[in-house]
């Protein structure tokens, strides 16, 4: 182990080893190669040599071997002394008996591994000698061997000194080559060790440390972006800082022994501590002792399981401690982040005491209101039943004079109208004309007064069918007129269909009241689907903010139509009972129906508003 | 206390390594030495049967070595072995130093190799096929016996009875003194006589009838520039002897297969390559005869031997 640190623990050492080894590597293979190549030339060469003595020696023994002519091989073997590193020459009969030897005491002894083939053969070939026998052939007939023994002393001795100076070489090589990968190493990682001097110094604290210039090569560049690196971490350091700082929550990391690690301006503020009173210092002294066990049981469950981040109030309602031992109610979220290793946990803590505080204080403010509330209703209630009381029992009182009025105003204009002169007669049809119209007024507003207290009914209404039933009965009370309808097919809403028939009835009513005196009448019903704002349309309710400039996504249905028409200046009034725009000599009425209608369209939720011009018709919408 | 690996300690101790490597280089290795026993790997007794240098050793062995490996392969308990000589004096001298076992000598040296305890088993050939004969190129305008005279003439060997002693004894009869008339050259085989007179260092070259069939096979453009003058009548055939410390079972597996030689194919085959016609029933007194010439021929030309 220690040994490969030796190796790999620096670059430098890395490049000076992996150069000596690559010298050494290819000096050994070259050595090595240049060795066995000239070992196989030389063997080769030794056993070409043994081989053709072998066979010069057989060839010109193979007369005497046959004639055992012992004298002659004899003769023959020791001439073949004169060869260089000649270890021994032999001739042999074909049973291996030593015929003659140039060790005359080998003479008459037997060698034992004679070729069973007749043929060249190399007993031996090895870096020591090389043995060849050749047979002696006459008339394809082996009359005995010849064996030749060549030594490979000078030539180990050759090879010895190849390899031996192949060595120096390679061993000069690589002390050369080390030398230079030195100087190399030392050159080339000059500038990382500087770079990491500088890493070294910016880790210890001294974050405005900075690489000098190292020039323009690889390793300047890398020093450049290793500065901007510096730059940019200093710069990502000062914002996390000032983030940290200036977040509203205390922000405090702890490692896993629940350690404050850090400890920004506003847990100083919220705690009360100061961060260096803080830094170092166990969690628990945040933390009402009776509640320090669960929260480090927490902690310790939220660092085994596998989300990285946690609502700590989704368990249960905190609090935190702060200097002076006082305890405050706390919102927090923790994450967790692992680094090396090790755990490091943020808590992101709030001060939760002027919320609750806050929040109690609305719920008293709610409960006083809800209670006054309730007291204004029922006063709301009992007020309107005695408004309604009165307005029924005085639309029904006035309604018993009235007859009585007509009535017997009738009765003069019958009984006595011989007694009476036109003007008499006159007067008598103004008072009845008087009192038919307050009954009707009468009618309106208890109408008016029905509308506003009839329960709803909600359902599906054919408004298309209504609107069609109502000019069916318009037309039938005046036969003789001619008005070109045109009511849009398929139109639907939800509703009372009681009180929308008594909202069309009052609104067609009107458009064929006021064409009455327009040539070629036109009345139209249907339906815009999108909001008509930029007609300036006239609110129902002017000045009321629900309704004033707000845009309509709901259909709305219209009734138009191109008869009298009115002043827009007087719009306010459309609505208003009892209010009326033409003269009654012009147009009857009460003026009692838009109000109802309006009544009507509130009751649904919707609105109304009309536009229009005096002798261009006007058009009414409304929306449910 | 840690201790520190420095670099320079690590290249030290590496060229440390590298130079003990270096140091081990120069030791060398005894080379091996054959291996050396005083028995023969084959124990079967070698019996070695010696020929008369009628031909060179390379021609004596495609002659002979087929009759060699039929006896090995007929006779299992015996090996024999086939070994020529370089020239007569050499083969008279083993023989007379009785190293062969066997030999085939011509019929002077069977009559020699009788002193020295050689015995007569067989003759190999038929008797009136032992004749010499005088080989002179077609040019040479040679055609009786008295034309040599003060040419050379070429023999194998003064020992040699068909091709030397029975051929001088012709000139003799012929008229020419074969001591002083004559240059007599005594080129050591019977080829060797022949090529003589083919290259024409002699007027003439004596052989006898195997080894001149033999050439005429091997060299026939050679054969066709010569042509026999003369032959010599015949005497007797050679023998095939056997020392007489011989065990006598395989004296007689040998007798019994080379009588019989001529009854296979196979043996017809190799008697007809040692050009000879067959082997026959022979014993020493056969040779009786051949002492009684050579005394005469010594009386009247030449001592065979010059001792």
């Amino acid at each position: 182990m220690r040994l490969r640190e030796f190796f790999s623990g620096s670059l430098r050492r890395q490049l000076i080893f992996g150069v000596a080894a690559v010298h050494a590597v290819m000096m050994t293979l070259f050595v090595w190669d240049l060795t066995i190549r000239q070992q196989d030339m030389l063997l080769d060469h030794q056993s070409e040599q043994a081989q053709t003595l072998a066979q010069t020696m057989a060839t010109s023994a193979a007369g005497w071997l046959a004639a055992r002519d012992i004298a002659g091989l004899q003769e023959l073997a020791e001439a073949q002394r004169r060869y260089p590193q000649l270890v021994f020459a032999m001739l042999l009969d074909p049973d291996g008996k030593v015929l003659a030897h140039t060790d005359r005491t080998r003479q008459g002894q037997y060698v034992q591994n004679i070729p069973q083939v007749a043929k060249l053969t190399l007993l031996v070939h090895g870096s020591a000698l090389v043995d060849a026998i050749a047979p002696a052939m006459l008339a394809d007939h082996t009359v005995g061997w010849a064996r030749v023994g060549i030594g490979q002393q000078e030539a180990s001795k050759k090879l010895a000194a190849i390899t031996r100076n192949g060595i120096l070489y390679a061993l000069a090589a690589m002390a050369i080559g080390s030398i230079l990968a030195l100087f190399m190493a030392n050159r080339l990682t000059r500038k990382l060790y500087v770079m990491r001097r500088v890493s070294d110094t910016v880790r210890a604290g001294h974050q405005e440390a900075r690489v000098p210039d190292l020039g323009d090569d690889e390793a300047g560049q890398l020093a450049r972006d290793f500065n901007a690196m510096l730059n940019a971490l200093s710069s990502s350091e000062k914002r996390f800082t000032n983030i940290v700082n200036l977040a509203a929550d205390a922000i405090i990391s702890v490692n896993e022994e629940q350690r404050i690690l850090i400890f920004n301006q506003s847990a100083e503020r919220i705690f009360g501590y100061t961060s260096a009173e803080m830094l170092g210092q166990p969690l628990d002294r945040l933390l009402p002792a009776h509640l320090a066990g669960a929260h480090r049981a927490h902690v310790r469950s939220f660092a085994a399981e596998p989300e990285t981040a946690r609502d700590v109030n989704r368990r249960a309602e905190i609090h935190g401690r702060r200097k002076d031992g006082t305890e405050f109610p706390a919102e927090a979220n923790i994450s967790k982040v692992k680094e090396n290793g090790n755990i490091q946990f943020t808590v992101f803590l709030r001060d939760i005491s002027a919320r609750k505080q806050a929040e109690e204080e609305i719920r008293q403010l709610n409960v006083n209101l809800e209670r006054r509330v309730l007291e204004r209703t029922i006063e709301l209630h009992a007020a309107n039943q005695e408004l309604e009381a009165f307005s029924y029992s005085v639309s029904h009182d006035l309604r018993a004079p009235l007859r009585s009025i007509d009535g017997f105003s009738q009765a003069v204009l019958e009984d006595y109208a011989d007694k009476l002169d036109d003007q008499g007669k006159d007067y008598l049809g103004r008072v009845r004309g008087a009192t038919q119209r307050m009954g009707h007024l009468i009618d309106d507003m208890l109408a008016l007064s029905r509308v506003t207290r009839a329960e709803m009914r909600r359902e599906t209404v054919d408004l298309s069918a209504l609107a069609a039933d109502v000019f069916a009965e318009l037309q039938k009370g005046e036969p003789l007129r001619r008005v070109d309808w045109h009511i849009e097919s398929g139109l639907a809403a939800e509703g009372d269909a009681r009180l929308l028939r008594v909202a069309l009835v009052n609104m067609l009513g009107n458009a064929w009241k006021f064409t009455s005196k327009t040539a070629n009448a036109k009345i139209e019903f249907g339906a815009a689907s999108a909001p008509d704002t930029g007609n300036a349309p006239i609110p129902d309710t002017p000045g009321t903010p629900e309704t004033q400039g707000a845009p309509d996504f709901a259909p709305s249905f219209f009734v138009r139509d191109n008869g009298a028409g009115y002043d827009m200046s007087y719009a306010d009034k459309l609505f208003g009972a009892f209010q009326r725009l033409h003269l009654l000599s012009d147009f009857p009425g009460t003026g009692i129906g838009l109000a109802t209608v309006q009544r009507i369209i509130h009751r649904h939720g919707g609105r109304v508003w009309a536009e229009g011009a005096v002798g261009k018709g006007a058009t009414f919408y409304f929306n449910l | 206390m840690k201790k520190r690996i420095t670099p320079a300690f690590a290249l030290l101790t590496a060229f440390g390594v590298a130079a003990l490597f270096l140091s081990a280089c120069g030791k060398e290795a005894a080379p091996p030495a054959p291996k050396y026993t005083d028995a023969p790997a084959v124990k079967t007794r070698v019996y070695r049967l010696a020929i008369h240098p009628l031909h060179n050793p390379e021609k004596l062995v495609r002659a002979y070595q087929p009759l060699i490996d039929h006896l090995n392969q007929q006779i299992a308990d015996a090996r024999f072995s086939l070994e020529a000589s370089r020239d007569y004096d050499e083969y008279e001298r083993k023989f007379r130093a009785r190293t062969p076992d066997l030999l085939l000598p011509n019929p002077w040296q069977t009559i020699e190799a009788m002193k020295v305890g050689y015995e007569v088993i067989a003759m190999a050939g038929e008797p009136g096929d032992f004749k010499g004969i005088f080989l002179v190129r077609r040019d040479s305008g040679i055609s009786k016996p008295a034309d040599l005279k003060g040419k050379a003439v070429a023999y194998p060997s003064p020992t040699a009875l068909a091709a030397c002693i029975m051929p001088q004894w012709f000139l003799h009869q012929h008229g020419v003194n074969v001591n002083r008339a004559i240059e007599n050259r005594y080129v050591g085989s019977q080829e060797s006589a022949i090529m003589n007179v083919y290259l024409k260092q002699v007027a003439v070259g004596v052989t006898w009838l195997p080894p001149w069939r033999q050439f005429q096979k091997d060299h026939p453009q050679e054969a066709a520039q010569l042509k026999v003058a003369w032959e010599t009548p015949p005497l007797i055939s050679n023998s095939l002897m056997v020392r007489d410390d011989l065990p006598p079972k395989v004296r007689a597996r040998l007798r019994a297969e080379l009588l019989k030689l001529n009854d296979s194919e196979q043996g017809r085959r190799i008697l007809a390559g040692m050009e000879t016609a067959r082997f026959l029933p022979a014993t020493d007194a056969d040779y009786a005869m051949v002492r009684e010439f050579v005394a005469r021929f010594e009386a009247q030309v030449r001592p065979v031997e010059n001792k």
